[in-house]
Parts: structure tokens; C-alpha cells; sequence
């Protein structure tokens, strides 16, 4: 028997997400190398450095948007990058001009799920948003407007995406809402899922950290 | 990694079954989606034909009222128009989807992008060609045209602005990533649009004057056949080289 992780994943050995001698890299500029970290099922990663140290662009690299021109990247044990993950950015693919509950189905859709009005209205009740549903994105705050874009992972569940990876999730939330996050994001890893997510704040929940200050060039 | 981390990564190695298929949004949903948002941005796609209705409502007045010359120069009046406001249009076509995170979305969620620019392009057509062919009916008013010769202008509208569409979104896609990339659009897309005006016009003409134009309006529904079946593909590829700069 050999020694794992301390962290749940020691409960359940799966790997959900490993990368080795990883170079985050934006265009021809590296930001960090020699990058090695194992995510297993049940963890929640806080990615943490200061800034520019690459925090954005490695979850970029593991989400598809930019290339891995150097290391290893292993998703449930098969050299590829992570399929079909959950991405949220600070772009947060909300439209203005649609309604709010049009967003959520499109972001939802997106992995596959066709929301009925009564998920519609759970998911934007737990985000504070309900009665939103027929109001233009347009009209909303920052604050609001990122609370669409979150209501998904309401409804999202580890079998459909067993990996979240969230770019400052908590950014322009108060504090309410970033504790009923943290809860949720728990529940997720609980049950089978796994998160990498970058915070200036401090996230309790997470039972891992990577500084990338460590690895930088 | 260390020894423990590689031995999880193994032990997850020999056990993929649990891998889950990625569950893409279907053609259904897409097109939906792309439909509430061109009807929910009116004036973006309002703009294009009232320049359209503009250039072929001065275009009588300053010509002056001999019916001759007006039937001479109706129909380029009108494709030129039509080429105008098509170029006009193209520019919210991929710039707003890169900016507010969809298309950042879309590649992560492995949503099938040739499919997502094909529905894109084709509800833009509609609300821009589809609605330039019926307004060129105005052509037998304005410019004193026969019917015939108008079914046939309108006839030329549909099967050449396709290709035309397609070349303004090559355009539009090389031009993401840069500044002010718009001003750019029509000095790449209009000479390879050129030959799709002369073309068009020239069969109209044939027909006015009794002779077949059919086997140019067959060339032009060739080539915007051939163009919707490529161009998605050509136009995926450079909005994902939008995210390298």
C-alpha cells in the first residue's frame, strides 16, 4: 500500500487530473515552468501567486484555449487535456441582449443539459436572481450578471463534468453569496468532482494549493 | 511528481471506463440560441438595409427620372447597394462572441464551431441577403424594371450573396485580434467579392437583352454551395487563432 495525498482524495485514489514538467506559457513568453501537480477526485485547488505569475493562462492551457508547448497532461489517465470541462472565466459568456434565464439554458445546453423552467428557477433562486428570468442581462450589475454564469453550477454534477475550473469565481459576489458557493463547490468535490480555481481571497474549502510564485521563470 | 502522485495517475490509468462522453449542445439548440440573439439585436442588422433602402432611393433622384437610363443602371445600382450593406453587416458578426466569453464557451464545451459559424452566417443571411432580395423589388418602381428582369436580379441576390457572405466572414475573422480590424474587412473582401458583382450583373443583363444567363447564375450558385461547404471550416480555424494574440 503506498502513501497518498492527505486530502480526500485518499479516500478515493483517482487521479482526475495530473500535469508534469508543465510550462505556462502565453505566446512565446513563459511564465512558469517544471509545473508537476496531481488533482485527484475530491479536491479543490487554489491556485494561488501573485500577479502575472500565471494563474489565468495555466487554466487557459488546461481548458483548450492556449497550447501546451511543453510537459505532460494527464486527464482520468489518458494523455489528453481535460474533455469538456466547466470554464469560468472573467469573459463569462453571458450575451446582453438576451434574458437571463436565455443565458443559463445556452451555458447549461452548452454541456448537454436541456433545463426545465422548474431547474431554471432553482438554479437562479440559489444565486439570488429569482424573478430575473425575463430581464435583459443588460440590465444587471457586474455582481448580478457573474451570479448567471454561476447559477450552473447549481445544476451541473460531477458525471457531467467531473472538472470545474473557475478564474476568480468569487470576484464582485458579497459575501453571502461566496459562502453559499463555497458550500456548493464542497457538495461537488464531495461527490466525485474535482476543482481548480483561482481566488485573491482566502478559500476555505480548498484542501490543496499550488502556489505558481514557486515555479516562475 | 512524486512517487505517490504518479502511482494514483496510474492506477487511474488502468481503469478509463469511467470516462464520460462529452455531451455537446445539438444544431437545435445552437440555432435557437443565434436566432434570439439577431432578434434581439435589431438595430445591428436594421442598420445594413436602411443603408441598402438609402442608396437605392437617392440613387433615382440623382440620376434624374429618364426611364432608359434609370433600367440601365438599376440593376448595378442595386447589387452595389446589396454589396454594401453586406459588407456593412459583418462586422458584429464574431467580434461580440470573442469579447463577452461565447466563444470562449463554445471551444471549451467542444461545441462543433464550423457548425456554430454555419448557423451564425445563415441566420445572418437571412436577416441581411434574404431581406435585400425581397426589398429589390422596390427595383421596379424606383428604376422603372420589368418584372422579369427584377425576379432575376432577385434571383442573382440569392444565389451570389452566399459566397459574398462567406468571403466578408474570411475577412471578418482575420481581422479579430486586431485593432480597429473592421476598416480592414472591406479592403480585403471586396476584390474577391468584385468578380461575384460583375458576374451577377452581367447575367441579369444577358437575360434583359433575351439571351440565357442561367449558366452564369448556375456558376454563382456553385460557388456559394462550394463556399458554405468550406468557409465554416476556414473561419473556425482563425477564430480559434484569435485566442494566440
Amino acid at each position: 500500500m503506498t502513501d497518498l495525498p492527505e486530502s480526500p482524495s485518499a479516500l478515493l485514489p483517482v487521479a482526475v487530473l495530473a500535469f508534469s514538467d508543465l510550462t505556462v506559457q502565453r505566446g512565446e513568453i513563459p511564465l512558469c515552468e517544471a509545473v508537476d501537480f496531481t488533482l485527484s477526485a475530491g479536491d479543490i485547488c487554489h491556485l494561488v501567486g501573485a500577479n502575472g505569475t500565471g494563474k489565468t493562462t495555466l487554466l487557459m492551457q488546461l481548458a483548450g484555449l492556449l497550447p501546451i508547448l511543453t510537459g505532460l497532461v494527464q486527464y482520468q489517465g489518458a494523455q489528453t487535456l481535460p474533455v469538456q470541462p466547466l470554464y469560468v472565466s472573467h469573459q463569462l459568456g453571458i450575451h446582453p441582449s438576451l434574458t437571463v434565464a436565455q443565458n443559463l439554458t445556452f451555458l447549461l445546453n452548452l454541456y448537454g443539459i436541456t433545463p426545465s423552467r422548474e431547474d431554471i428557477d432553482a438554479a437562479l433562486t440559489w444565486v439570488g436572481l429569482q424573478g430575473f428570468e425575463t430581464i435583459s442581462s443588460s440590465h444587471l450589475s457586474a455582481g448580478q450578471t457573474r451570479r448567471i454564469t454561476l447559477a450552473r453550477l447549481y445544476l451541473l454534477t460531477p458525471e457531467v463534468t467531473p472538472l470545474w475550473l473557475l478564474d476568480e469565481p468569487f470576484t464582485a459576489l458579497d459575501v453571502a453569496m461566496v459562502g453559499r458557493m463555497e458550500v456548493r463547490l464542497r457538495e461537488f468535490a464531495d461527490a466525485g468532482g474535482a476543482i481548480v480555481m483561482t481566488s485573491h481571497q482566502p478559500v476555505g474549502v480548498a484542501n490543496q494549493v499550488l502556489d505558481l510564485s514557486d515555479y516562475m521563470v | 511528481m512524486t512517487d505517490s502522485q504518479q502511482q494514483v495517475m496510474n492506477s487511474r490509468t488502468q481503469n478509463q471506463s469511467t470516462r464520460p462522453t462529452p455531451h455537446v449542445i445539438s444544431f437545435g439548440q445552437l440555432w435557437r440560441r443565434e436566432w434570439q440573439v439577431k432578434q434581439q439585436g435589431a438595430v445591428q442588422w436594421l442598420y445594413p438595409l436602411v443603408l441598402f433602402l438609402v442608396i437605392i432611393t437617392l440613387f433615382p433622384l440623382a440620376v434624374g427620372s429618364e426611364p432608359q437610363l434609370l433600367q440601365r443602371l438599376g440593376v448595378a445600382a442595386v447589387w452595389i447597394a446589396a454589396l454594401l450593406s453586406l459588407v456593412m453587416g459583418v462586422e458584429g458578426l464574431f467580434k461580440p462572441a470573442l469579447d463577452n466569453g461565447t466563444l470562449a464557451q463554445l471551444v471549451v464545451a467542444k461545441a462543433s464551431l464550423p457548425l456554430w459559424v454555419l448557423i451564425r452566417l445563415a441566420i445572418h443571411w437571412i436577416f441581411s441577403s434574404g431581406i435585400v432580395a425581397v426589398l429589390s423589388l422596390l427595383a421596379v418602381p424606383l428604376f422603372q424594371l420589368s418584372w422579369f428582369e427584377t425576379g432575376i436580379l432577385m434571383a442573382s441576390i440569392i444565389v451570389g450573396s452566399p459566397m459574398l457572405l462567406m468571403l466578408s466572414a474570411v475577412a471578418s475573422s482575420l481581422t479579430l485580434s486586431l485593432k480597429n480590424g473592421a476598416v480592414l474587412v472591406p479592403l480585403i473582401a471586396l476584390p474577391m467579392q468584385l468578380p461575384v458583382l460583375i458576374f451577377a450583373t452581367g447575367a441579369v443583363d444577358l437575360f434583359a437583352t433575351g439571351l440565357n444567363g442561367l449558366p452564369i447564375l448556375a456558376l454563382l450558385l456553385a460557388g456559394s454551395i462550394i463556399s458554405v461547404l468550406i468557409m465554416p471550416w476556414v473561419i473556425a480555424q482563425t477564430l480559434k487563432m484569435a485566442w494566440l494574440n
